[in-house]
C-alpha cells in the first residue's frame, strides 16, 4: 500500500515530463556556446541530448543548431577542459540558447548544494548557518595544511594567536568550552576524522563546509559544540572524458630572523655579570658541590680575582666576547631558508555507469634548521558505480598517507639550557668550539684522562648526527552503498575503516653530548676509586609506536517528496556507531650500536649516585609508556525539512548520543540534542516588488549542540602508574595509583544553546550578494573548576560549574565592481565575537587573572568578563629617585609591591578587554584581465589586547639573557621623562618584576591590518607540446605574509607574532590539464 | 533487485535492534580504574609522593635552622613570616602543602576504608595501613596547627577537622585537641591489631611502625608510661643501631634510602626554604656536635665560613627524612625511663646509642652521670639524632610544659629582634585562607 502511494507520488513529480514525451513533432534549437571568460564563441563544443540520440558540434563561431522533439530535454554541452553544462529546455523554445562554458578548474560557479556530512542539501532550503568554501578558494592559498586554507576566507572562523593558545589553535564563533575539547569537529567524506589533519592533502579537497549554528551542526550532536568543518574530497563525473591534472609548486621563505625578538647585547650581559660577580653572587655556585656551570665571563673574573690572569687580559677577553652575538652563529650554522615542494597528479573521468578519481600527491620540505626535513606521500582512489538503472550507487574510496620526517639536527639551546649571549660556536676557521653546559669548565677539564667520556659540548660537531625519525601510515577506506528503494526514498549504508600507525625512533649516537653526559652522570666510583658505568657505552634509542583503528558504520534512510506541487518534504533518519581504539608503547634502549642493531640491558630498579655529586641518587630513566584507549559512540538522529512553494521552510533535527563515558550511570551516558528553524524567501512572494533586490531570504534557528569532557566521571577514578615513576618521584619501587577524579554523581554533558538569525540577499545582476548572521550562543553546564577547602582532600573540584554567553555577527559581502575587459570583484567578510562568562562559581587570588597574556599563567574565567580578559595593575610611572616601577595603594603612588598586590581588587585593577580579537575579517579583491588574474587578501583583527614583553631582572640575575628593553631602562633621575622601563635593582625582587610585568604600561592594543597574501595567475590558451595537447596550462604565484599595514600600537613587533616573525614566502607553481 | 531490497531491510533491522549497553561499557582508558580490588586500593596507599610526605614548615619556626641575611631575603613572604614568628604568617596564603597534603592522605585512607566497606572487601593489612596513614596525617596536623595536649586542657582548645569520610562534599568542624589525640590513639590501637609484622618496604606501615608512632604520640602527650611500653615493643623487634664508624663519612650524604634503622619511611614536603640551600644548621645546634661525634660529618655539610647545611638524610636524596627510626624509638625509651626514675637502665641503653655514634672512648659514659645530667644528655642526644627530622617543633612545645625545660626563642634578622616565648599561641599555626573561607563548619 505504502509503495503504491510512493509510486503515485513519484508519478506526480515526473508525470508532466512523461506525458509530453508522446509528442512526435520536431523543432530546431539554435544557440551559441561561448567562453565565459571573454564571451567569445567556442568552436568544437559538443551539444548532446540526454538520450544521446541527437547531437552536434559548434561551428567556428560557436553556433549550433539541433533538431529536437517537443517537450523537456536535458542538453549537455561539453568541451574538453571545460565544465560540462547540463541545461533543461522545453521545446519548442522561443529564443535561441546561449551557453557559457567555464574552464574546468577555475570554476567560479556558486555551489548550489552544501554537504552536512550526512546529506547534501540545496542552498535554497537551508535555515541554518553554513559557510561554503569551494575548490577555487581552497586552492587560492599554497600550503601543505588544509585548515590553514580556511583562514581569512571563512566568516566566524579565527586562528588564535594569544599567549597560551597552542592547545586551542582555531575557534568558530568564539570558544564554547572552558576545559573540555575546544577543537571543532573535522569531518572528511561523511565521517569524523581522528587522525592528524596534516595527513590530508589539500589538492584532494573538492569543497569545505563550515557548520556554525545549532541547525547546521546539531546533526553532529554531542561533538558539534565547537562547530563542524566538513571536508569533501574530489570525485570523478559520469560520462566525462579522462582528464589528467597536474599541480606542482615550490615555496621558498625568507631566511629566519633570530634578531626579531629584542634581546640584551652581549656587552650588556657581560656588564651585568661583572656587576653580579663583584657582589659575590656567584660565590655559592662556585663552591656548590654539584659544580654547576659558570659562564665564561664569570670564569674569567674568577681567574682575575685569583691572580691567574691580569686585569688587562681579562678586559681584552671580555671586550672580544662583547663584540659577538651567538644568534649570528646560529643563523650561520643552523638555519636556512625553508623550502616546500608540492606535487600532485590526478586522473579522473567516467563512463555511463562508472566514475573515478585517482590522485597522487608528494610534498617535501626542508625545514628551517639544517638537516631537518619531512615529506608526505598521499594516494587516493575513488570509484563510483551505478547499477540497476542508477538505483544502486556504490562509492568506494581508499586513501593512504605515508609521511616521514627526520630531525637530524638538534638546536644547541633547548629547554632549560639557553647558553650565553656571547657564545661562539666556531673559531675563525669554522671549527666547532665547546660551550659551557652543565658543569664548570675547570671541573670538566680536570676530569680528562680519568676514564670518563669526554664531557665537553661542541654543538657544531652534532649537526646532522641524530636520527629522530617519525613515520606515519594513515589508511582510510570508505564504502557507501546508496539504494533508491522507491522514487524519493533512498537507503544508505556507509562504512569507514581508518587506521593510523605512528612510529618514532630517536637514536642519539654515542658522540652526542646527551649520551656522554648521561653516561658520565651515572658513572659509579668504587671504594678503590675505580669507575664503573651504570649506563653502557653506546648510543641511546628511544622507540615508541602507537596505532589507532576505528570502525564507523552508519545506516540511514532519506527521502524527498513533493505533494500538491507546492509542498516539499525531505527527511533523514539514521543510526550510527563508532569504535575507536588507540594503543601505544614506548621504551628506551641503552648501549645501542646502530651498525649491528644491538643494545645492552641496564638496571632500572636501583638508584645510582651521580658522579658529580654522590649525594644525588637517581634511577636510569626508562621512558617506558603504555597507553590503551577506547572511544565508543552510539547515535540516533533524524532531520526534517519542509518547504512550501519555495517561499517558506521549516527544519527540525534531533539527535541522541551515547558514549562509553567512564564510570557514569547508563542514563547519563546519553544526551539528547535538538534544533528547529524556519526560513522565508521574501523575494518569492507575490507582493514582493523590489526589483533591485531580486533575492531576499530570512532565516532563524534555535537549538542545542553538545560537548564532552571524557576525562571526568561520576565515580572515583584512579590512574595507575608503573613502579618506575613512583621510584623516581618518591623512592618507592612499587606500582601506585593516583586519584584523578573524585566522585561526581551530578556530572552532565556540556550543552551549547545557539540561536541564529540570518539574511541572504542578492542584487540585480548579482552585483551585490551577501549574508548577514546574528547569533547568540549560551554555554550551559560547562565543565569548570571550583576550589574546595583542602580538608575535603581535593583542592579543586571539576564539575558542571560554568555558564558562558556569546553574541556576535558574521557578514559576508560579495560585489562585482567591474565587468568587461577587466573584471573586479570584492569579497568582504566581517565577524564580531563578544564572549562573557556569565556564571563561574568562585574567584581565585586576583593575581591569577592578571597573569593571562604573560608567560606567568593562563586565562582564568572571571564571572561577568570575557573568558580571555586582559587585566593589569594601574601604572603610576617610575619613581623619579630610584627608577622603581610604581603602582597605587589607596590612590597614592607606591612601590610597596606586596601592599599594591594586597590592596588590589576587582574594581581598582584595569580591565582592558579581550585578549582575542573581537572584530576580525578580511577584504579580498580579485582582478582579471583576459587570462591574467590577481587576488589580494587584506585581513584585520581588532578589539583586543596583548601584553608586551620587557625586562625581568630576576631571570637576568640568575643568568638568563634579558630583554632588549634593558638598554632603555631608567638609569639616572630625570630618565623617567622618556622611559617607563624600571631601573636595575641591586638584587632581584620578585614582586617588583611581577608588578612591572602585570602593569598597564606593558598592555598594548592588538588591533592591526595586514596584507596577508597575493595570488597571481596566468592561463595560457590551448598549448600543443610535441603533439600532446595541453587543454589548460596555468602558472601561478602566491606570496604569503606580506606584513602589517597598520597597527594601533607603536610596539615595533607584530601584535600576533611576538617571538618569531611570520616569514614572507613566495610560491611558484603550475597547473596543467591534459 | 528484490533480494537487494531485502538485504537492505535486514541490515537496517539488525542495526537498530543490536543491543548497545555492552558496547558502551568498555572503559575509555586502559590505565583508568574505579578502584575496586584490594590491589587497586593498595596502589593508592603506595603513592609515596602523597602518602609518605609530612609537613615541614614548622622546622622554619624552630631553633634548629638559621638564615643569614642574604638567605633570609631570598625567602618568600610567607617563609619570612614563619621564620620571624609573625602573628599570622599565613594571612595571604591560599593553600600550603603542610595542610593540604595530610588531608589528601586522609582522603585516600578514607576512600580505601569506605570502598572496603561498600564492596565488602576483607584485608586486615590494608585496613590497618589506611588507619595508620590517616593517624600519621592527623598527628602531623595536630602537631603543627594545634596547641600541645594536656589532660587538664579545656575542651575549647582547637584541634583539627577529623575528616572520616571520603565524601568530598562533606565538611567537618575542628575537634578539640583532646578529641584529636584520642581519635589518633584509638585508630592506631586498632591498626596495631591489623597490620602485618613485616612489609616489603618501610614506606608501608607495620606493627612496629604503629607501635613506634604510638610511642611518639604518647611522648608528645607527656604520657611516659604508655610511650615507654610501646617504645619497648617496637625496640624489641627492631633493635638495630647503625655503627657510624663503619660508614663513609666523606660522602656529603652517606645514607641510602630504607636503611636498617628505618621503621617507617616518610619525608618532608618540599618548600623553597629547603631547596634554596640557604637554611643553615643553627650555630646553637651545630655546637652540640663535637669533633668526636661521627654525626658531625655524617649529617652536616661544610659550605665554608662556618656555614653548615644538613645533608645526612635517610631518604638518600636532598629531601629531609621525617620517618621513624629505631634510634628514635631507643631515645623515647631512654627518655621515658629516665623521667620515670629508671636511671640505670636509661643510662645503659643511651650508652648503646652513643657507642655507635662517637669515636670510641671519647665521651663521658652515661652510666657515670647523675639523674639531672643524664636527662640533659638524653635531650641533647635526641636533638642531635633527630635534627632536621621534623620533631623539634613538637619537642619545643611539649618541653615548654615542663618546669625548667621551657625555652624562649629569639632571632635577630636585619637588625630587628624577634621573640617566641614558651607556650606562646604561635606554637599553633593558623589555618590557610582557603580552609577558613570555604569550610562553613569552621
Amino acid at each position: 500500500m505504502k509503495k503504491t502511494l510512493l509510486i503515485w507520488l513519484a508519478y506526480l513529480i515526473c508525470g508532466s515530463a512523461i506525458g509530453q514525451e508522446a509528442g512526435s513533432e520536431t523543432f530546431t534549437l539554435r544557440g551559441t556556446v561561448m567562453l565565459k571568460v571573454d564571451n567569445t564563441g567556442l568552436p568544437g563544443a559538443t551539444v548532446m541530448s540526454d538520450d544521446r540520440k541527437n547531437g552536434t558540434v559548434t561551428d567556428e563561431n560557436g553556433n549550433f543548431s539541433l533538431l529536437l522533439s517537443g517537450g523537456l530535454h536535458n542538453l549537455s554541452i561539453s568541451f574538453l577542459g571545460y565544465v560540462t553544462q547540463e541545461i533543461e529546455i522545453r521545446m519548442p523554445a522561443n529564443a535561441s540558447l546561449e551557453v557559457y562554458l567555464e574552464e574546468a578548474s577555475a570554476d567560479l560557479e556558486t555551489v548550489e548544494v552544501v554537504s552536512t556530512g550526512y546529506q547534501e542539501l540545496p542552498k535554497e532550503r537551508l535555515t541554518g548557518s553554513f559557510v561554503q568554501v569551494d575548490k577555487e578558494l581552497v586552492n587560492r592559498r599554497v600550503s601543505p595544511n588544509i585548515l590553514e586554507r580556511l583562514e581569512d576566507v571563512t566568516p566566524g572562523l579565527v586562528f588564535n594567536r594569544d599567549a597560551g593558545s597552542a592547545g586551542d589553535p582555531l575557534s568558530i564563533r568564539g570558544r564554547s568550552s572552558l576545559f573540555a575539547n575546544t577543537m571543532p569537529l573535522i569531518v572528511i567524506d561523511n565521517f569524523p576524522y581522528d587522525g592528524p589533519i596534516e595527513n590530508i592533502n589539500p589538492n584532494d579537497v573538492e569543497s569545505i563546509t563550515v557548520l556554525r549554528d545549532a541547525a547546521a551542526a546539531s546533526i553532529w550532536g554531542a561533538q558539534a559544540g565547537n562547530g563542524v568543518i566538513v571536508i569533501t574530497t574530489k570525485k570523478g563525473g559520469f560520462n566525462t572524458p579522462t582528464k589528467i591534472s597536474l599541480n606542482s609548486n615550490a615555496t621558498v621563505s625568507e631566511f629566519p630572523d633570530l634578531f626579531y625578538r629584542p634581546l640584551m647585547s652581549s656587552g650588556e650581559v657581560i656588564g651585568v655579570e661583572s656587576m653580579l660577580f663583584q657582589r659575590g653572587v656567584f660565590n655559592n655556585a662556585e663552591n656548590n658541590v654539584n659544580r654547576p656551570a659558570l659562564s665564561p665571563v664569570v670564569e674569567a673574573l674568577i681567574r682575575q680575582r685569583d691572580g691567574i690572569s691580569s686585569p688587562g687580559e681579562t678586559n681584552t677577553l671580555l671586550g672580544q666576547l662583547a663584540t659577538h652575538d651567538v644568534r649570528s652563529d646560529l643563523e650561520r650554522y643552523y638555519y636556512r631558508r625553508p623550502v616546500h615542494l608540492q606535487q600532485s597528479l590526478q586522473v579522473s573521468g567516467g563512463s555511463t555507469n562508472h566514475s573515478y578519481n585517482i590522485s597522487l600527491g608528494y610534498d617535501r620540505s626542508n625545514q628551517e634548521v639544517i638537516g631537518n626535513r619531512d615529506n608526505r606521500m598521499t594516494f587516493s582512489a575513488r570509484n563510483n558505480w551505478r547499477f540497476l538503472n542508477n538505483r544502486l550507487n556504490v562509492d568506494l574510496m581508499v586513501f593512504h598517507t605515508g609521511s616521514s620526517s627526520n630531525l637530524s639536527t638538534e638546536l644547541p639551546f633547548e629547554g632549560a639550557y639557553a647558553g650565553y649571549a656571547y657564545d661562539r660556536l666556531a673559531d675563525a676557521e669554522g671549527r666547532g668550539l665547546p660551550l659551557i653546559r652543565d658543569h664548570r669548565q675547570g671541573y670538566i677539564d680536570g676530569l680528562a684522562g680519568q676514564g670518563l667520556m669526554d664531557w665537553r659540548f661542541v654543538p657544531l660537531a652534532e649537526i646532522g648526527i641524530y636520527e629522530n625519525r617519525t613515520a606515519v601510515n594513515d589508511n582510510r577506506a570508505n564504502l557507501a552503498l546508496n539504494y533508491n528503494i522507491l522514487p524519493g526514498l533512498t537507503g544508505e549504508v556507509l562504512y569507514q575503516y581508518w587506521s593510523n600507525n605512528t612510529d618514532r625512533s630517536h637514536h642519539r649516537p654515542l658522540e652526542s653530548y646527551f649520551v656522554r653526559n648521561m653516561i658520565n652522570r651515572f658513572t659509579q666510583t668504587g671504594t678503590d676509586g675505580s669507575l664503573s658505568r651504570a649506563i653502557p657505552e653506546g648510543g641511546m634509542l628511544d622507540i615508541s609506536e602507537s596505532s589507532s583503528i576505528s570502525h564507523s558504520l552508519r545506516a540511514q534512510l532519506k527521502g524527498n517528496t513533493v505533494f500538491n506541487e507546492k509542498h516539499e518534504l525531505n527527511y533523514l533518519a539514521g543510526y550510527e556507531v563508532k569504535d575507536l581504539n588507540l594503543s601505544g608503547n614506548g621504551m628506551r634502549y641503552y648501549g645501542y650500536d646502530s651498525r649491528i642493531g644491538v643494545s645492552s640491558p641496564v638496571d632500572f630498579v636501583n638508584r645510582f649516585r651521580m658522579y658529580y655529586n654522590p649525594v644525588m641518587q637517581q634511577n636510569i630513566p626508562n621512558n617506558v609508556s603504555h597507553i590503551g584507549r577506547t572511544d565508543r559512540f552510539l547515535s540516533y538522529y533524524t532531520n526534517l525539512g519542509y518547504m512550501y512553494d519555495h517561499r517558506l521552510m521549516l527544519s527540525a533535527s534531533a539527535r541522541m548520543d551515547a558514549s562509553n563515558l567512564f564510570g557514569v550511570e547508563t542514563n547519563q551516558r546519553r544526551v539528547p540534542l535538538w534544533s528547529v528553524g524556519g526560513g522565508w524567501i521574501v523575494s518569492n512572494e507575490k507582493f514582493y516588488g523590489l526589483e533591485s533586490l531580486p533575492y531576499l531570504k530570512f532565516r532563524y534557528t534555535y537549538g542545542y549542540n553538545g560537548n564532552i569532557d571524557r576525562t571526568l566521571s561520576a565515580y572515583t577514578t584512579a590512574r595507575y602508574f608503573a613502579a618506575g615513576t613512583n621510584n623516581l618521584l618518591a623512592g618507592i619501587p612499587l606500582p601506585y595509583a593516583q586519584i584523578v577524579n573524585p566522585p561526581n554523581p551530578e556530572l552532565r554533558w556540556e550543552r551549547i544553546k545557539i540561536s541564529n538569525f540570518g539574511i541572504d540577499f542578492e542584487s540585480k545582476n548579482g552585483i551585490l550578494e551577501g549574508h548577514l548572521e546574528l547569533y547568540k550562543k549560551e554555554g550551559l553546564d560547562l565543565i569548570g573548576d571550583t576550589p574546595f577547602p583542602p580538608s575535603s582532600g581535593v583542592l579543586n573540584f571539576r564539575g558542571n560549574y560554568a555558564d558562558t554567553r556569546t553574541y556576535g555577527f558574521d557578514l559576508a559581502l560579495n560585489t562585482v565592481n567591474l565587468r568587461g575587459k577587466v573584471n573586479w570583484t570584492t569579497n568582504l567578510i566581517a565577524s564580531h565575537v563578544n564572549e562573557k562568562v556569565t556564571s563561574y562559581g568562585t574567584e581565585v587570588n586576583l593575581q591569577n587573572y592578571l597573569r593571562y597574556g604573560t608567560s606567568l599563567g593562563q586565562a582564568v574565567p572571571m564571572e561577568g568578563r570575557p573568558l580571555f580578559g586582559v587585566y593589569s595593575y594601574p601604572w603610576a610611572g617610575l619613581d623619579p629617585d630610584t627608577g622603581d616601577p610604581m603602582g597605587y595603594v589607596n590612590g597614592e603612588a607606591s612601590s610597596d609591591y606586596a601592599l599594591i598586590f594586597a590592596s588590589a581588587n576587582r574594581d581598582n585593577i584595569n580591565f582592558h578587554g579581550s585578549g582575542r580579537p573581537t572584530y576580525f575579517g578580511s577584504v579580498r579583491n580579485n582582478f582579471s584581465y583576459g587570462r591574467l588574474t590577481l587576488s589580494m587578501n587584506i585581513s584585520y583583527r581588532l578589539g583586543y589586547f596583548y601584553k608586551r614583553e620587557s625586562i625581568s631582572y630576576g631571570p637576568l640575575f640568575s643568568g638568563m639573557r634579558g630583554h632588549g628593553d634593558f638598554s632603555k631602562r631608567w638609569q639616572a633621575p630625570g630618565d623617567e621623562a622618556f622611559t617607563n622601563i624600571p631601573s636595575m635593582p641591586l638584587t632581584a625582587i620578585g614582586n617588583r618584576d611581577t608588578f612591572y610585568q602585570l602593569s598597564s604600561v606593558l598592555v598594548e592594543r592588538g588591533d592591526h591590518v595586514r596584507l596577508q597574501d597575493i595570488n597571481v595567475s596566468y592561463t595560457f590558451p590551448n598549448v600543443n607540446f610535441k603533439r600532446h595537447s595541453i587543454s589548460r596550462l596555468e602558472i601561478y604565484s602566491y606570496i604569503n605574509n606580506l606584513g602589517v599595514l597598520w597597527k594601533a600600537s607603536d610596539d615595533p613587533l607584530d601584535p600576533d607574532f611576538r617571538t618569531m616573525r611570520p616569514l614572507t614566502s613566495v610560491s611558484l607553481g603550475l597547473r596543467a590539464d591534459f | 533487485m528484490k533480494n537487494l531490497k531485502h538485504i537492505f531491510l535486514w541490515m537496517f533491522g539488525t542495526l537498530m535492534i543490536t543491543s548497545c549497553e555492552d558496547f558502551l561499557d568498555v572503559k575509555p582508558d586502559l590505565a583508568l580504574v574505579v578502584p575496586e580490588s584490594v590491589e587497586e586500593l593498595r596502589a593508592l596507599l603506595d603513592n609515596g609522593n602523597i602518602m609518605n610526605e609530612t609537613p615541614s614548615l614548622s622546622l622554619l619556626a624552630t631553633d634548629d635552622i638559621y638564615f643569614a641575611e642574604q638567605g633570609f631575603r631570598a625567602l618568600n613572604a610567607m617563609e619570612q613570616a614563619v621564620y620571624t614568628w609573625a602573628e599570622n604568617p599565613l594571612a595571604d596564603v591560599d593553600i600550603i602543602p603542610c595542610w593540604s597534603t595530610p588531608y589528601q592522605q586522609i582522603f585516600y585512607s578514607n576512600l580505601v576504608l569506605d570502598r572496603m566497606d561498600e564492596l565488602g572487601l576483607v584485608d586486615e593489612g590494608l585496613r590497618g595501613a589506611a588507619l595508620f596513614y590517616r593517624s600519621y596525617a592527623f598527628f602531623n596536623l595536630v602537631s603543627m596547627f594545634s596547641p600541645v595536649y594536656s589532660a587538664q586542657a579545656d575542651q575549647a582548645s582547637l584541634g583539627i577537622p577529623l575528616v572520616t569520610s571520603s565524601n568530598v562534599n562533606q565538611r567537618f568542624s575542628r575537634s578539640s585537641v583532646n578529641e584529636a589525640y584520642h581519635k589518633i590513639l584509638g585508630d592506631l590501637e586498632m591498626a596495631l591489631e591489623l597490620l602485618p609484622r613485616t612489609e616489603v618496604f618501610p614506606s608501608r606501615p607495620t606493627t612496629s611502625g604503629a607501635e613506634a608512632l604510638l610511642a611518639r604520640v604518647f611522648l608528645a602527650m607527656g604520657d611516659y608510661e604508655a610511650a615507654l611500653s610501646y617504645a619497648e615493643k617496637a625496640w624489641t623487634t627492631n633493635p638495630y643501631i647503625m655503627d657510624f664508624a663503619e660508614i663513609d663519612l666523606d660522602r656529603p650524604n652517606p645514607f641510602m634510602i630504607f636503611g636498617e634503622e628505618v621503621i617507617y619511611h616518610s619525608r618532608a614536603s618540599s618548600y623553597f626554604f629547603l631547596s634554596s640551600l640557604q637554611g643553615q644548621v643553627s650555630p646553637e645546634l651545630f655546637n652540640l656536635f663535637g669533633e668526636n661525634d661521627y654525626r658531625r660529618r655524617a649529617f652536616l655539610q661544610d659550605r665554608g665560613n662556618g656555614f653548615y647545611i644538613f645533608s645526612g638524610n635517610y631518604t638518600g636524596t636532598n629531601r629531609l627524612f621525617t620517618g621513624i627510626t629505631s634510634a628514635e624509638v631507643l631515645l623515647i625509651l631512654v627518655e621515658c625511663k629516665a623521667r620515670l626514675g629508671n636511671i640505670s637502665e636509661a643510662a645503659g641503653q643511651l650508652a648503646l646509642l652513643m657507642e655507635n655514634r662517637y669515636e670510641a672512648g671519647s665521651y663521658v659514659d652515661p652510666l657515670d652521670l647523675g639523674t639531672e645530667d643524664l636527662l640533659e644528655s638524653i635531650m641533647i642526644e635526641r636533638r642531635k639524632e633527630l635534627a632536621f627530622r621534623g620533631q623539634r617543633f613538637m619537642d619545643l612545645k611539649r618541653l615548654n610544659r615542663h618546669e625548667n625545660l621551657e625555652k624562649a626563642l629569639t632571632r635577630e634578622v636585619e637588625e630587628a629582634m624577634y621573640n617566641l616565648p614558651p607556650n606562646d599561641g604561635r606554637y599553633a599555626f593558623p589555618l590557610p585562607q582557603r580552609e577558613t573561607e570555604m569550610n562553613p563548619e569552621l
